[in-house]
């Protein structure tokens, strides 16, 4: 009982810190100390200090501002990312394991085509291709992304295809789409939560990878991957410049993180307590 | 935590294997010194030497240590300039440091009329594989070099070479005074052509020093001992490619080499007033050029270019954003060039709001941009390396300078090579480009090759036949002062159409260590290490 009191509360912890990036996400521009993309060239490269919190950029534009306003986009396409890939992942492997035979010969194959890449490389090639843009970028990570959940719905449906309350509703005359949705799904439900709430803070560094290889966004929009890559140049004079942009994708990478987790431990305990 | 471990173990492995690396540079250096007996005392009192000083030099000798940017090819067919900086290629004609022009290879020279040119070389002067520099090696390289890089069709203009002994004699299709001056350009560098040709082949030239082996990461060199011009004061020297900026930095940094060649200026930064080091700045030709694409609707207007032109504060460009290594520009050539000296379209905002106004663009819908016929006035503007570096920082710059007398801006990020191409294609409003704009210190090149109707580096269709006049008058000039006041003209006009916008000139910058003397640091960035470069 007491362990259950305390995975609940750590679960609480980070949804309220995980509900303050959302906040900042939605509202970073609003609540910047300066406009984001106004340049002061009398404030070039200025170190942090009491007006500028985290020093200025190349052209004197505020760090701190620019990593709220940029917290939008990095958070937002990683959260697109994970319910598109969730989406399409969940969808196709639902429907190669509860249909099997030629639909599982299909998928299955286009598993172990995309499997056999590695997933990284996959996405920075997919993302060159399409030309630079966070849309690009969202688009790369989501084609390589839904194998895991393509991958993890099917065996999960494949091994209560046949069980009795499936053969049952499908006696009693219930069509495939409601027995899926009414049955298979809500069966799998937990297992799906975790895997996306796990998969947020790795899409989130894949993101800012692909960002810090210049594959998203155009200046002079701040993405912290970018703004980091910006900075690295200058990291003997003005370290600022790449460490707080680092700063914010590991506060939010740890985060995300630890919320996937404590989910996971929170509903795999439910899981125990309750059966 | 993890990434920390990671980094930190990355970090100890490159540290060891650059410690590796050292030892082997070390054994290498000391083999050569073995070949005679006055060298092997040498060698010995090096070793004293290294003992009683731990930095110490490497047994053999003088060795130097470069750090170089970049260097993919030594062939002028290539549009390489590297063979005559790392010390192997010479040409016809040098630049000394006042710029003047001074005969290198040639030993006298003299127009036999308009369209002829006859050039003696010196005697005695032969490839460090042997064979004799003579008339017909150096028509064989030029005549290669023609055929494979239209830089050298368009700055020699060249029609026929004939070879007779030392001499050649040259004709050219139409007269070109600049023939001479443009002869110490790169497309000039004599090199063995069988060399060239021969697949794998290590080129050979005449210069100070010889290439023993290359690869993509290291080219090691040794002195020439039977050098036509004295003996080189070094007696190897090591170059080693590093193509990331703070990679390079970093190996000045701990003396892992000695001297650099082309490091950004952002990590050029780090080594001013540092002792031991010492960071020479040059005024160059090297020139940050906006190009405007005529057949854009917007920019095929004269207030429009001139309005973007006024909006453009080219003093902070050059002075605050680019910390002063640039000088700003007014026309297109450097203020400082006696042909550079031109009244440029000035800085004022205000101006450049009236000017669109009055041109019909009205900010209809209150979004900060201007409209036209319910087209904002929205430029696609291009330009290539990575974020951070001069160009693209100049672009945001100039993104936030524009919108604030509405023009958006959308920057687009490219490599170069598909920069150019994109360029060719057209497919730009305006473009960002750097470029050495007077090579050889005169005007005629970069005339020909930007300003020109139809010209091969003319991306932007600019056209006006009066300019094209004045250059065909400048090629045809041989009095220095006449040459000068066609090439202000020229310019003048170019500012009248707001042609180009020309946003500075940036400075040629070398880091090395105090130790290092007698490098060039001239502005035209055509020399780099020499007979007379030393460590001590």
């Amino acid at each position: 009982m007491r362990q259950k009191k305390r995975l609940r509360l750590r679960l609480v912890l980070y949804v309220v810190l995980t509900a303050g990036l959302l906040f900042v996400a939605v509202f970073g521009e609003d609540i910047a100390p300066h406009d984001p993309y106004e340049t002061d060239f009398m404030a070039i490269d200025t170190p942090p200090n009491r007006e500028f919190w985290l020093g200025t950029d190349n052209l004197g534009r505020c760090m701190f501002s620019r990593i709220l306003a940029g917290a939008g986009s990095s958070l937002l396409a990683t959260a697109a990312i994970v319910l598109a890939t969730a989406l399409i992942g969940t969808a196709l492997g639902v429907a190669a394991g509860y249909w099997g035979g030629c639909v599982d010969a299909v998928i299955q194959k286009l598993l172990l085509i995309i499997q056999s890449f590695p997933g990284q490389v996959m996405s920075i090639a997919v993302a060159g291709v399409l030309g630079a843009g966070l849309r690009n970028a969202v688009l790369a990570l989501v084609s390589i992304g839904w194998v895991t959940y393509a991958r993890m719905s099917r065996s999960a449906v494949m091994k209560i295809r046949n069980a009795n309350f499936i053969r049952a509703a499908r006696l009693c005359g219930q069509s495939a789409p409601e027995i899926i949705l009414w049955h298979v799904l809500p069966n799998i439900r937990n297992i799906l939560l975790i895997t996306m709430m796990t998969a947020l803070s790795t899409t989130m560094l894949l993101l800012s990878g692909l960002s810090f290889l210049g594959l998203s966004s155009k200046p002079p929009y701040p993405e912290w991957g970018f703004m980091m890559n910006e900075g690295r140049k200058v990291l003997m004079t003005a370290p600022w410049q790449a460490l707080a942009p680092g700063l914010a994708i590991f506060v939010t990478v740890v985060i995300l993180n630890r919320l996937g987790d404590s989910a996971r431990d929170y509903l795999e305990f439910m899981r125990d307590y309750n059966g | 935590m993890r990434k920390a471990i990671a980094v930190f173990l990355s970090a100890l492995l490159s540290v060891s294997v650059l410690a590796g690396c050292q030892g082997k540079d070390a054994k290498e250096t000391e083999s050569p010194a073995a070949r005679t007996d006055s060298q092997e005392t040498v060698a010995q009192v090096g070793e004293t030497e290294k003992s009683a000083n731990p930095e110490g030099q490497p047994e053999s000798g003088k060795h130097l240590n470069v750090g170089y940017y970049q260097l993919k090819s030594l062939d002028p067919g290539a549009n390489s300039w590297e063979a005559t900086r790392v010390g192997v290629g010479e040409r016809l004609f040098k630049l000394n440091d006042e710029l003047k022009l001074e005969p290198w290879l040639v030993d006298t020279y003299e127009q036999v009329d308009d369209l002829t040119w006859k050039f003696t070389l010196k005697d005695g002067i032969r490839f460090t594989n042997g064979k004799p520099l003579d008339g017909a090696a150096v028509k064989a390289c030029l005549e290669r070099t023609i055929e494979k890089n239209d830089r050298a069709v368009s700055m020699l203009n060249i029609d026929t070479i004939e070879a007779d002994g030392q001499a050649i004699t040259v004709t050219t299709k139409d007269i070109n005074a600049a023939l001479p001056t443009n002869m110490a350009d790169m497309v000039c560098t004599i090199l063995d052509v069988e060399t060239l040709e021969t697949e794998g082949a290590i080129p050979v030239g005449t210069g100070p020093f010889v290439i023993t082996s290359m690869t993509e990461e290291v080219y090691e060199l040794e002195a020439n001992r039977d050098y036509w011009n004295g003996v080189p004061k070094l007696d190897t020297v090591t170059i080693k490619i590093i193509n990331e900026g703070n990679a390079l930095a970093m190996a000045l940094d701990n003396g892992e080499v000695d001297i650099t060649f082309q490091m950004p200026t952002e990590n050029v930064a780090q080594f001013e007033g540092r002792d031991g080091f010492t960071v020479t700045k040059e005024t160059g030709s090297r020139g940050q050029t906006v190009y405007f694409n005529y057949n854009s609707p917007a920019l095929a207007e004269l207030d429009v270019r001139k309005a973007i032109t006024m909006a453009v504060d080219r003093e902070t460009l050059a002075n605050v954003v680019n910390k002063g290594n640039t000088e700003a520009a007014t026309a297109i050539f450097p203020v400082s060039f006696a042909y550079g000296d031109v009244e440029g379209v000035p800085y004022d905002p205000e101006g450049a709001k009236k000017l669109l106004a009055d041109a019909g663009y009205t900010d209809s819908d209150g979004d900060g941009i201007l409209e036209k016929d319910g087209q904002p006035l929205t430029i696609k503007f291009l330009t290539y390396g990575s974020r951070g570096s001069v160009l693209p920082t100049m672009c945001e710059a100039m993104q936030s300078m524009l919108k604030e007398v509405g023009v958006q801006i959308d920057i687009e990020l490219n490599d170069y090579d598909p920069h150019i191409e994109l360029l060719k294609k057209g497919e730009f409003d305006m473009a960002l480009n750097s470029n050495i704009m007077a090579p050889v210190a005169d005007p005629q090149y970069f005339t020909d090759i930007l300003l020109k109707t139809g010209a091969s580096y003319n991306y932007g269709g600019y056209s006006n036949p009066e300019v094209d006049g004045l250059i065909e008058q400048l090629d045809r000039e041989f009095d220095p002062e006449q040459r000068v006041e066609l090439a202000k003209q020229i310019q003048e006009k170019v500012v009248e159409d707001c042609g180009f916008l020309e946003l500075g000139h940036q400075k040629y910058q070398v880091a090395a260590r105090e130790a290092v003397t007698g490098y060039a640091t001239q502005g035209t960035e055509l020399y780099f290490l020499s007979e007379n470069t030393d460590i001590n």
